[in-house]
């Protein structure tokens, strides 16, 4: 039997998926990815420092914010650059805001119209239009507080080597605290909303990776990536341990643990299963409350952690908005010299680490570029996941068990357009 | 009968689709009004055409889209290039100033895959004729509603005929080109509102050539050069979101 979803949808970028079973065995399966490559890795090589967050914000238009932010660090980085509290503040303020709307854009309109029998959110609209509504206005709160601080939605454009090229007013940053700490309602009916979904059963034993930083649950900063299943190593040593490589039928990479030799997974469910430990109080009690238990290696379950993520987004939003305004925001236009230089830096994108690396030469321009993103990290591990359910869904009517590999599929919820830049599904 | 909308992505980085959703509630008021039959990124069950209006973001990349666009082309009544990588090539453009080889040798060394790059990128109107163009990466939500309210009331959108410096001296923002900053205002569209210059950043040109760049290159260029600004920093401006472009072009190290 030939299973083919020929365009996959509700994710980001163009992919399909082939399988191909005989006698009850899968002798073959692939994500083909045929989104065009956009080369970012090469059209960065002879840019100025000062560009190298500006163009690879373009690499995805739903986590621009982690690529804009993760290319700055990892300048600042080989600039030994030092940039102030504040910076790093409200920089973790915008960080916090991307992948808050891009969790809520996830849930709400990729991951949730499958689970309640609707093939979209437009259509869900009509039935259940405080849902959709309420979506939109946890993506505009999120929103708002981009354009404040970062200057424009999407791809924000005030970060700058060091600092900021404009502050965000007072005024701006008291009217989203507000709002922030009204968001309780809408957070809480988001959690149990997904709490009431049949979150399929389906286990395997799978490693996890995400960044580590001792009393936290970093997203931003964390030096350390640590493992369910080996030692922790240093994010500047990414290069020994995890190994891309290509596969002729994907224009996005895979990747596979150098100290295992095997697929592993990072992103939402990564995250709890490592750092649940460091959530905020209100996470936890979220957590408690609707009886979800981490470490889990049900990969369905990473629908539940970005909601429990998107608690604890919140209160680190309200904690932070409430620190920057506790002081006097401060102009200080950054101190920024050209030099050779060689950096890595690693932050924890809505889908996972996100790896950044740059060598500059003493002009200040880029000379290398190395781009590792979350989607193809978890590209191996979809297709292994993959290989294990399909066999125990053979019993099912085919377009039942079409949509439960999409399921599976949009958990993780990959980014193609990061990966390759990669989803259809065919099942041959 | 509702008039049927199609949201279309080529190569890119998605930003223009996310930007629906960041339409709030005014993207159930438009589901009023039309029904949105074909949005991969949003939706399960996606028509193939006909379309009254098509909306395509991304630009040309894979030898493939070629054959997408001339289809949605033929099956729409309306088609709107939506954002700078489907109106002017976008930032992926870049790789059109590079070897081709080098450049995928580079990303995937020496394995050949099965959907290869084509070597050049390409905005839609290289291959079909785009009626309505909306600038912008991402676009601009005001100007992508009035530019939708305008061709479902069978209206034709006129091109907005000033430069980021008309904007910004309407905000009554001092001139970063002034400051000696390199700004690209004086040959780049606007419409954004003077966005980033307001906040102190220069424009960097993501709305592409303004309507008369081609007249006011030279004196721009005179600026650059009179702020000891050098050719190859100069080039690169040009190459960044819209190099392939009739006016960049030449500036942008193209023929």
């Amino acid at each position: 039997m030939v299973i083919r979803i020929e365009e996959l949808t509700k994710i980001e970028g163009h992919g399909s998926l082939v399988i191909n079973v005989k006698d009850r065995r899968v002798e073959e399966l692939r994500l083909d990815v045929f989104e065009g490559s956009r080369f970012f890795e090469s059209i960065l090589v002879g840019r100025r420092y000062s560009e190298a967050a500006e163009i690879s914000s373009r690499i995805c238009g739903i986590c621009a914010i982690a690529h804009y932010l993760t290319a700055l660090k990892a300048i600042e980085r080989t600039l030994d650059v030092d940039p102030s509290e504040q910076t790093i503040e409200l920089r973790k303020l915008l960080y916090l805001a991307g992948n808050f709307q891009s969790h809520v854009a996830h849930i709400y309109f990729l991951a949730l119209p499958d689970y309640l029998g609707y093939e979209s959110a437009f259509v869900m609209a009509k039935d259940r239009p405080d849902d959709v509504k309420r979506a939109l206005r946890m993506r505009k709160l999120a929103n708002d507080l981009i354009e404040v601080v970062g200057g424009r939605l999407i791809h924000p454009f005030t970060p700058m080597v060091g600092g900021f090229s404009s502050l965000p007013t007072r005024h701006g940053l008291e009217g989203l605290l507000r709002r922030f700490k009204d968001a309780g309602n809408d957070v809480l009916a988001t959690v149990n909303l997904l709490a009431s979904l049949k979150i399929p059963e389906f286990e395997r034993k799978t490693e996890y990776m995400a960044l580590a930083k001792t009393g936290t649950f970093p997203i931003y900063d964390g030096e350390e990536v640590v493992s369910t299943d080996s030692p922790s190593f240093p994010v500047a040593n990414y290069h020994g341990q995890i190994k891309e490589f290509v596969v002729p039928y994907s224009t996005a990479k895979h990747s596979i643990h150098q100290a295992t030799g095997k697929s592993f997974s990072v992103g939402p469910l990564a995250r709890l299963n490592l750092n649940g430990r460091y959530l905020s109080d209100a996470a936890k009690e979220s957590m408690g409350r609707i009886g979800a238990r981490f470490p889990s290696s049900n990969p369905f379950m990473s629908n539940i952690a970005r909601a429990i993520e998107v608690v604890h987004y919140i209160d680190e939003i309200v904690d932070i908005l409430e620190g920057v305004l506790g002081a006097c925001l401060k102009e200080k236009k950054p101190e920024v010299k050209a030099k050779a230089g060689e950096g890595i830096a690693a932050t924890e994108a809505p889908r996972g680490t996100l790896y950044y690396h740059f060598k500059l030469d003493e002009g200040g321009k880029i000379e290398y570029a190395n781009i590792v993103t979350p989607t193809a990290q978890n590209l191996e591990n979809m297709e292994a996941d993959l290989r294990v359910l399909v066999p125990q869904l053979l019993a099912l009517p085919k377009e039942k068990l079409i949509l439960n590999l999409e399921e599976l599929i949009r958990a993780y919820d990959p980014c193609i357009t990061c990966s390759t830049h990669f989803l259809e599904v065919k099942l041959v | 009968m509702k008039p049927k909308i199609a949201i279309i992505g080529l190569s890119c980085c998605e930003g223009c689709q996310i930007q629906f959703l960041n339409l709030g509630e005014v993207l159930l008021d438009i589901l009023d009004v039309a029904d949105i039959v074909n949005f991969r990124f949003a939706k399960g069950e996606n028509l193939a055409g006909p379309f009254d209006i098509a909306f395509v973001e991304g630009s040309i990349v894979a030898p493939e889209e070629v054959d997408t666009v001339k289809g949605v082309r033929e099956k729409s009544k309306t088609l709107v290039a939506l954002g700078i990588c489907a109106c002017c090539g976008g930032v992926q453009s870049m790789k059109n100033f590079f070897p081709h080889d080098e450049v995928r040798r580079r990303v995937y060394g020496d394995v050949k895959l099965s959907h290869e790059a084509a070597e050049d990128v390409h905005p839609l109107d290289d291959y079909v004729k785009v009626d309505h163009y909306i600038l912008g990466c991402p676009f601009d939500r005001k100007g992508f509603l009035d530019t939708l309210k305008l061709v479902l009331m069978d209206k034709k959108p006129s091109p907005i005929d000033y430069n980021v410096c008309a904007e910004c001296k309407l905000r009554e923002n001092g001139c970063l080109l002034d400051k000696k900053i390199p700004c690209m205002g004086p040959v780049v569209r606007g419409g954004c509102n003077a966005l980033c210059p307001t906040r102190n950043y220069p424009c960097e040109g993501c709305w592409g050539p303004s309507e008369d760049a081609e007249e006011r290159i030279e004196a721009f260029l005179e600026i650059l050069r009179s702020y000891g600004i050098l050719e190859d920093e100069i080039t690169l401006k040009f190459r960044k979101y819209a190099g392939s472009t009739k006016p960049f072009r030449r500036l942008a190290g193209g023929h």
